[in-house]
């Protein structure tokens, strides 16, 4: 793995009202990864995620994006810098069908009248749908089709083929997985690993440990809104990964044999 | 079998307030046609078509602000002051042209007033666009000196021209309302705001997420809904040539009736207009053929209560309700 950090977090602190929801949280995003984000139910990684998407602003701390430093007011901001998130309450518009979702945001439009006036591509963008989701292995049967009448693993692979689609540097999965059939859930990890062969950089959320180590190169652990431990996959399991969530104290021998302590934080 | 099930089911999800309201419409036509010798005259055709034009012009606007998920109930306000400013433009030796740019501007301009109220001040919509409807009555009131005013005698022919005028047997103002349902039919399927309107009102923290910026879509809703109140005010000073201060106050549900009995869902995210204006027909006809057969005004206040109440409750049913 290339050591170049695409994003770097410093002392991101996030308060809602008197909750301390992400208390100096610093990180780093290398090119080219896969981070696999855990911790418990409120620990802060949905806080944590929408920081960097734009979706809320953080009361302290900087944001870098290949050592630029970057505001995001708002997600098109993000949007516009590469980063692509499949929010946990899925951010799909019940009513529109698949390719107008796919498509919100950044609608393709033909100008007439010297751009005096601009319509929609329907056609188009009906067509580049349906190369998207083909591309990825993604089988929806109607595209013209209202998201509201779709299974949960087909509306969240088609929150997932949108980031996957249009996230040029880094795609953010919270919870991606949760709440899917078997199959699903494979099907979600190989899109994972997809976009990664293309170069990008993922972060992901989710419960699933399992998952996590299928996908991750490394991880970082979030607890009460800390960061309590960061480990590259190779070097840890989930014993230990659920020591850190949790907060227990573990004596281990890593790999090569040494002795590691991990203490409470 | 099992396809002309689904076809049927198709057809219901996707026109079935159309088709239930063109058949109470042939129901309607038969019972005051029957009833009334005078229903099924020219003359009487004619006057709810006129009717009809204003009405659904504005309706088309409403339709706009409920396919986000705001109710906008100042539009015959702005009906009234705008129509009041501008036979007073008239009575100063304004060119109709310019009373008609100012018809258009000035409806924008007061939705835009709304707009800033419901998007900025962040109040909602509903009791937004009563309390400034309020403050609009209120200026029009002292515009009119609470008389009724009419357009200068020597000028009005050319109002007239228009608003009772017509090309090939097709009533100019009918040609106006059209031409507003082709714009507003172009701007909601063929355009990004339009797209967007549909996002917003469907989920509007999605739409959010997305990168749209509700705000800017919320006032250019509410702007359209004045505009189209503005029109409304060219039209009856085309069609009648005068314009009382209250006009419109009783009637004040009436748009939002007819977009309702349209089937145009109440919590947003979706709306068409062929329901719009079957519903503004079919509520003109109720309410001209009660007129024509004679029922009394506190009989038909009552219906016209009751048909929003239907209109909602049916709303309902299908799965829409209250939102914002
Ligand atoms: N918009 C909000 N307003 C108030 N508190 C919030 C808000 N969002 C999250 N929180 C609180 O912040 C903490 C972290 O939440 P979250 O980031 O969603 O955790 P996680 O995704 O790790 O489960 C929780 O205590 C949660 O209740
Ligand atoms: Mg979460």
């Amino acid at each position: 793995m290339g050591k170049e950090v695409i994003l770097s977090l410093k002392n991101i602190t996030k308060k809602f009202g008197a909750l301390v929801a992400l208390d100096d949280v610093s990180l780093d995003l290398y090119k080219n990864e896969v981070l696999a984000l855990v911790g418990d139910n409120g620990a802060g990684k949905s806080t944590l995620i929408k920081i960097i998407s734009g979706a809320i602003i953080q009361n302290r701390g900087e944001i870098y994006l290949k050592g630029r430093k970057v505001d995001f007011a708002s997600p098109i901001e993000a949007k516009r810098a590469g980063i692509e998130t499949v929010y946990q309450d899925l951010a799909l518009v019940d009513s529109l069908n698949v390719a107008n979702n796919l498509f919100l945001g950044r609608e393709e439009k033909v100008s007439v009248l010297g751009g005096t006036l601009k319509f929609l591509r329907h056609r188009y963008m009906e067509k580049r749908s349906k190369e998207i989701l083909d591309t990825l292995g993604i089988t929806i049967p109607n595209i013209r089709e209202q998201v509201k009448f779709l299974s949960g693993g087909q509306r969240q692979s088609i929150a997932v083929a949108k980031a996957a689609a249009f996230g040029k540097n880094i795609i953010i999965l919270d919870e991606p997985t949760a709440a899917l059939a078997v199959k699903e859930v494979g099907h979600i990890l190989e899109l994972v690993k997809k976009c990664k062969e293309e170069g990008i950089s993922i972060i992901i959320i989710t419960h699933n440990l399992e998952h996590a180590f299928m996908v991750a190169d490394r991880f970082a652990v979030l607890r009460v809104g800390k960061k309590v431990g960061e480990r590259l996959a190779e070097d840890t399991d989930i014993d230990e990964i659920v020591k850190l969530i949790t907060g227990g104290t573990l004596v281990k021998n890593g790999k090569d044999g040494s002795e590691r302590k991990i203490v409470n934080a | 079998m099992e396809n002309i099930k689904k076809n049927i089911a198709e057809l219901n999800k996707n026109w079935g307030p159309q088709i239930s309201l063109a058949v109470a419409l042939i129901l309607l036509l038969i019972l005051f046609s029957s009833t009334s010798p005078f229903f099924f005259t020219s003359s009487n055709l004619a006057n709810i078509g006129l009717y009809m034009t204003i009405l659904g012009v504005m309706a088309a606007g409403a339709t706009v602000a409920l396919i986000v998920g705001m109710l906008d109930v100042s539009q015959y306000t702005i009906l009234a002051l705008v129509g009041a400013a501008s036979i007073t433009l008239d009575r100063a030796g304004f060119h109709i042209g310019i009373v008609l740019f100012f018809c258009l501007a000035a409806g924008a301009a007061l939705g835009a007033v709304n707009g800033f109220i419901v998007t900025v001040l962040k109040v909602h919509p509903i009791i937004g666009t009563i309390s400034s409807a309020m403050v609009m009555r209120g200026f029009t009131y002292m515009i009119t000196a609470s008389r009724t005013l009419s357009l200068n005698p020597e000028t009005r022919g050319n109002y007239f021209a228009i608003g009772r005028g017509s090309l090939f047997g097709i009533p100019y103002s009918l040609i106006i309302m059209i031409f507003a349902y082709l714009v507003i039919h172009i701007t909601l399927k063929h355009t990004q705001f339009g797209r967007y309107l549909f996002a917003v009102g469907g989920n509007s923290n999605a739409s959010f997420l997305a990168g749209v910026n509700l705000r800017k879509i919320r006032f250019g809703a509410l702007m359209i809904s004045g505009v189209t109140g503005g029109i409304g005010a060219f039209l009856l000073l085309s069609q009648v040539g005068s314009l009382q201060p209250n006009v419109g106050e009783a009637a004040l549900l009436n748009v939002i009736a007819a977009v309702l009995l349209g089937g145009i869902s109440i919590s947003g995210g979706s709306g068409k207009l062929t329901g719009t204006i079957l519903g503004v027909i079919v509520l003109v006809v109720i309410q001209n053929g009660m007129t024509i057969l004679g029922i009394q005004t506190f009989w038909q206040m009552i219906v016209r209560g009751a048909i929003i109440i239907i209109a909602v409750f049916i709303n309902v049913i299908r799965g829409g309700g209250f939102k914002y």
